[in-house]
């Protein structure tokens, strides 16, 4: 990979070049297909997501509600688009807080002097050691009824591992020719990270980015299963798989929307990450001739 | 190389105190109180009191933290406030069921989605790959206690092959029964972990595929298939073997689902009760415990990576 | 003073506990527990009953593991439920209706002003180590709990009992220091105990007196108790019993579905009523004292001002809530029907959400109010969520915070801080948790706790019957607090086992009349 091969084409050059893989566009409709339910959910849901009516526990679906409503007679369909928002919201904040947290751990474990970066680097690997159950545990009791938590607890686990990958990515473009030519023509710390450091981890950050969206989605389902998620009456996916999950047998209708909804959501991310790959890597971009190749 | 090894020791015991303090801190963040819990709802303020002086738990924290300390260095990680069983005796006997759990689990997960992420990329633009691509992104997509949920409902309820969950009264006296109580919960957590593994042994191989030594083995006449046996599939293997180190620190997340899924009186199960009962000289030796343990295999990983990869041989 | 626990029992766990009225089934059963219960041990169902297998092990899926066996220090319910009358006992025990028996005593007396019980040890009564049963150990074991500096949680139990002595190694004699009607009630509790004089280990073994010993105890799994040969009583009707915990609701239903508990606790109605009409299994419905409480802080603002509580209870459809639920029972205060002092209170504060906003504006708050609802997280979010519901419907918003029952006990209990809070409190006959002025309710009234203390020294069971009544009655139309529901208790058992309580209304599970039949 060339030192321009990801800074010099700009971000629309990386949408279209998403765009042009099958998994970038199925990734990209998927999620498309997320953020949209999320957005409709702000201004319109059938129902109010958390209205109980004694009336309508267990009402079938395709009646008075669209999807059926669960015991305390609340609305699926409109748990579900409100899910959507709650989803989407934890998943993009667990990513972005993975994203910083990574880039921090990860620059300060190459940029600063030997000694320092040692340190940091250590550090890194007592973090990662840190059981991520034990840090949402805490969270969740010290700041109960906050959704924020479970974006901390996963944002901090996964941030952590993100930074060890991007460490390695660093190290590898540190030691490459046009970096230390820019070093030796005397280019500022600064410069060197804006104008080589960052373009060039861009692409695996990215990929990696989606992946923890992915990886977000699931792993709040995890957490909502041991009552560490959202708190109620917050319809996140992973609660209402959990509060519903006794009614595997009796009722799998019922299931079958927040569990394919979180099937779908993490389809989309990571078929989104894979784009991102195949689009910034020249190798796995298809021939312009075989463009119905883009493996997902 | 010797030194190497001697100077990672010395690091794995310092992040192992790093990691002491960490937990000993973090926990004293809990709201909540042992004394408190044990007395109940009917005790008088003055008994939880008279409680938390016996406990130890009324006197200054760094006391309480150099009290800890100075038992883990003489070797005891400590004892249950609730009901005084020694830390590593109840930790050592809930490992015999999340440890051949989670070892099972790594182990196929990795024979499962190594291999198979191999294939996944030698054969990334043919039908055969891309089911096997499509396959493990499902994995990945999937939460395990739904997979778990589902494979009781199936083979336990419906088919009866296998128990539904729990695990024998004898333990591993009853070999049988304690292997067949395991075949679930290892395939539930397998196929999560062969998907992540897949994943990266798919991108990893991908990647080498284009190298520059691969392509001069193809020219010196070997075929895509041992050209990259030969000389790919180890180097793609160096960030598997990181990924499967990272993997690791989340797996007690995903086995205290596991163990609640199929009831299986395991570590992950302990910890989470443990902490709702406030047992934080409990907590706080299993947190420590199993750190040691991921720190251990992580400075095993690590001298893997120095075995198998020549530049690091002689670096850092 | 007696202060009631929290701890959700058998089927509380997620989902609160069952059925609203007795079925024919669960009518039979009962009839069958009748007949076994009552006198020293079980007369009908015992070891020699015919086409019974004595050797058989019963396992008996509960939900909440208790966290040590040591009966003198922990306080939570599931260390009564499997030790109590199985492995330790009283000197007096109670059965799953209420009934109180002779057990380690043969008999007492009670003078004329109320104040000394003379029990008559029962000869001949060993403990599971081989060691005869003396005056001495009765002695011990109760002074242990009265003395000053006492850590037993349950020590408020026996806060009437002034000393403890024995004129003769035949006779313990208990002294008062005033009346107390419920006293013979408290020595059947976990309180009243006979433990081994200068026993040690408690916390991980058990050496008691009872129909079984205790064998082992694995962590996070399960408890087995052996039948003791030795026993005073009518032998055990099994061998072996067996209390496996599991706490996630669909693996207890699968244990239960595939064989691997012999009798389960399920909570949900959905999947109590996928049993129906299965041959193989038996549903048992029983009553509980599990009292679902949605506790109001009424030493602040804004809920000191009553008008604001009547205006919460008003706002709160209970039958609706009964209904989604699928199980609970009706209760308009403390008291549950099983209790002498019920009465029917169910009309005070009937569900009319537009007086209850009515009220709200009177006690001016015309644009509504924000209150948050602190909930411990071992019980099912639903009934938190059904509540903020029906609140916002009065204008109330409410924020539900969950907590774990280790941070509740610290904030809402001992601190006092919160606005709601719900809780279910399983403790039998806990209306005198309202006549407590330190009380986490901060309800503080000089004239109900003075009619508690009347009830508790009458001197006739009418006069107490009337003050106890007396007592709910003004609780409830001060609206103190508001009682969602009366849980339930649910068991499906396999076909074949019959002898086990169907009740949980004390915190006990005896299961030596449990027994197997021959198939």
């Amino acid at each position: 990979m060339s030192a321009g091969a990801g800074a010099g084409r700009g971000a629309g050059g990386i949408v279209r070049g998403v765009l042009r893989t099958r998994s970038g566009r199925l990734g990209a409709a998927l999620s498309g297909l997320i953020v949209l339910a999320a957005l409709v959910s702000l201004v319109w849901t059938p129902y109010d997501p958390t209205q109980v009516d004694p009336a309508d526990s267990w009402a079938p679906p395709f009646g008075r509600h669209p999807l059926g409503a669960d015991r305390l007679g609340r609305d699926l369909c409109s748990q579900l688009l409100a899910g959507a928002r709650i989803t989407l919201a934890v998943a993009v904040g667990t990513t972005a807080l993975a994203a910083v947290i990574g880039l921090a751990l990860a620059l300060s474990a190459v940029l600063p002097p030997p000694p320092v970066a040692r340190g940091v680097v250590h550090l890194v690997d007592v973090l990662v050691a840190f059981p991520l159950l034990l840090i949402a545990l805490v969270l969740a009791a010290v700041f109960p009824g906050r959704t924020w938590t479970t974006v901390v607890a996963l944002g901090l686990g996964l941030g952590v591992q993100v930074g060890r990958v991007t460490r390695g990515e660093l190290r590898r473009v540190l030691a490459t020719d046009y970096v230390l030519a820019a070093r030796a023509a005397g280019a500022g710390t600064g410069r060197i990270v804006r104008r080589h450091l960052l373009p060039n981890v861009a692409p695996t950050l990215w990929v990696q980015l989606s992946l923890t969206a992915g990886v977000a989605v699931v792993a709040e389902a995890a957490l909502s299963y041991l009552g560490l998620g959202p708190p109620p009456p917050a319809p996140s996916w992973g609660r209402s798989l959990h509060d519903l999950q006794p009614y595997l047998t009796l009722r799998p209708l019922v299931l079958l929307w927040p569990g394919l909804a979180i099937v779908l959501t993490v389809l989309g991310f990571n078929l989104l990450g894979d784009g991102l790959r195949e689009a910034a890597d020249p190798h796995l971009r298809p021939a312009p001739h075989t463009a119905v190749d883009g493996a997902p | 190389m010797a030194l190497i090894l001697i100077r990672r020791l010395g690091l794995l015991l310092v992040s192992l105190l790093v990691a002491s303090v960490l937990v000993f801190a973090a926990l004293r963040l809990l709201p909540g109180d042992v004394a408190q819990v044990i007395a109940g709802t009917r005790a008088s303020p003055e008994q939880v009191d008279r409680i938390a002086h016996q406990l130890g738990t009324d006197r200054p924290l760094v006391i309480q933290y150099l009290h800890w300390l100075g038992g883990v260095l003489s070797g005891d990680v400590g004892h249950s406030a609730v009901n005084g069983v020694s830390v590593s005796g109840e930790l050592g006997q809930k490992l015999t069921v999340t440890g051949p759990l989670v070892a099972a689990a790594t182990l196929l997960g990795a024979l499962v989605g190594v291999s198979l992420g191999i294939v996944a990329a030698a054969r990334h633009r043919r039908r055969s790959g891309i089911v096997l691509s499509v396959l493990s992104q499902l994995g990945l997509a999937v939460p395990s206690f739904w997979v778990g949920l589902m494979a009781t409902t199936v083979f336990a309820v419906h088919w009866r092959w296998l128990p539904a969950g729990g695990f024998p009264a004898g333990g591993w006296n009853e070999p049988a029964a304690a292997v067949r109580s395991l075949v679930l919960p290892v395939l539930t957590l397998a196929l999560l972990e062969g998907a992540v593994l897949l994943r990266f042994t798919r991108s990893a191989t991908l990647e080498v595929l284009h190298a520059d030594y691969l392509r001069t083995a193809r020219a010196k006449g070997l075929t895509r298939g041992r050209a990259l046996l030969r000389h790919g599939v180890r180097n793609a293997l160096l960030p598997v073997l990181s990924v499967l180190g990272l993997e690791f620190a989340s797996l007690l997340l995903g086995a205290v689902v596991i163990e609640n899924v199929f009831s299986l009186p395991g570590a992950g199960q302990m910890l989470v009760t443990d902490v709702g009962n406030r047992d934080l000289v409990k907590v706080q030796g299993t947190v420590l415990l199993v750190t040691a343990v991921i720190l251990v295999v992580g400075f095993l990983v690590d001298v893997g990576h120095h075995l198998l990869d020549p530049r690091l041989r002689d670096a850092r | 003073m007696k202060v009631g626990s929290p701890w959700p029992t058998r089927g509380t766990r997620r989902r609160p506990p069952v059925m609203t009225s007795v079925a024919a089934l669960t009518a039979a059963v009962l009839l069958l527990l009748g007949a076994c219960g009552g006198g020293s041990g079980g007369a009908g169902a015992g070891a020699g009953a015919k086409g019974t297998d004595p050797a058989a092990t019963v396992t008996i899926g509960q939900i909440l593991e208790p966290s040590t066996l040591d009966i003198t220090r922990g306080s939570g319910v599931a260390i009564a439920d499997v030790l109590q009358n199985n492995v330790y006992q009283g000197l007096l025990q109670r059965d799953d209706t209420g009934t109180i028996t002779p057990a380690l005593a043969s008999g007492y007396q009670v003078s004329p002003d109320g104040l000394t019980y003379t029990f008559t040890l029962r000869p001949g009564v060993r403990f599971h180590d081989g060691n005869p049963l003396t005056a001495a150990d009765v002695v011990s074991s109760l002074t242990a709990v009265i003395a000053p500096g006492s850590t037993n949680p349950n020590a408020a139990n026996l806060a009437s009992l002034a000393s403890v002595a024995s004129p003769d190694p035949g006779r313990v004699v208990l002294t008062l220091r005033h009346r107390d009607t419920n006293f013979t009630f408290w020595l059947t509790t976990a309180a009243g105990v006979i433990l081994r004089r200068g026993a040690t280990d408690l916390a991980a073994t058990a050496n008691g007196t009872g129909p079984f010993r205790f064998a082992s105890w694995r962590h996070g799994d399960s408890i087995t108790l052996a039948r003791n040969d030795g026993y005073w009583g009518a032998r055990a009707g099994v061998a072996k019993v067996v209390f496996r915990y599991i706490t996630d609701p669909n693996a207890q239903n699968n244990a239960v579905r595939t064989g691997q508990v012999d009798i389960g606790a399920i909570a949900d109605a959905d999947l109590i009523n996928s049993y129906r009409g299965n041959p193989d299994f038996v549903v048992v419905r029983g009553t509980t004292t599990d009292k679902f409480t949605l506790g109001f802080n009424a030493a602040r603002a804004p809920l000191s001002d009553e008008r604001v509580r009547h205006a919460l209870r008003q706002g709160i459809d209970k039958d609706g809530l009964i209904k989604v639920l699928g199980t609970g029972v009706r209760i308009g205060g403390d008291v549950p029907p099983s209790d002498p002092w019920y009465e029917d209170l169910t009309g005070i504060d009937r569900y009319d959400p537009a007086h209850a906003r009515a009220l709200l504006a009177q006690s001016g708050h015309p644009r509504g109010l924000k209150l948050t609802l602190t909930v411990p997280t071992i019980y099912p979010t639903s009934i938190a969520e059904y509540v903020a519901s029906q609140l916002r419907q009065i204008g109330v918003e409410v924020t539900i915070r969950p907590v774990e029952f280790s941070t509740w006990l610290t904030d809402v209990f001992a601190h006092h801080d919160y606005d709601l809070s719900i809780v279910d409190h399983v403790e039998p006959r806990d209306l005198g948790n309202y006549a407590l002025p330190a009380y986490y309710w901060g309800y503080d009234d000089p004239r109900t706790q003075a009619l508690y203390q009347t009830g508790v020294q009458a001197s006739s069971d009418k006069d107490r019957d009337d003050s106890f009544r007396a007592v709910a009655r003004r609780v409830s139309q001060q609206a103190v607090s508001d009682w969602l529901l009366l849980g339930e208790s649910r068991q499906v058992a396999r076909s074949g086992i019959r002898g086990y309580p169907a009740n949980n209304t004390s915190q006990i599970y005896d299961a030596s009349k449990i027994v197997v039949t021959r198939s």
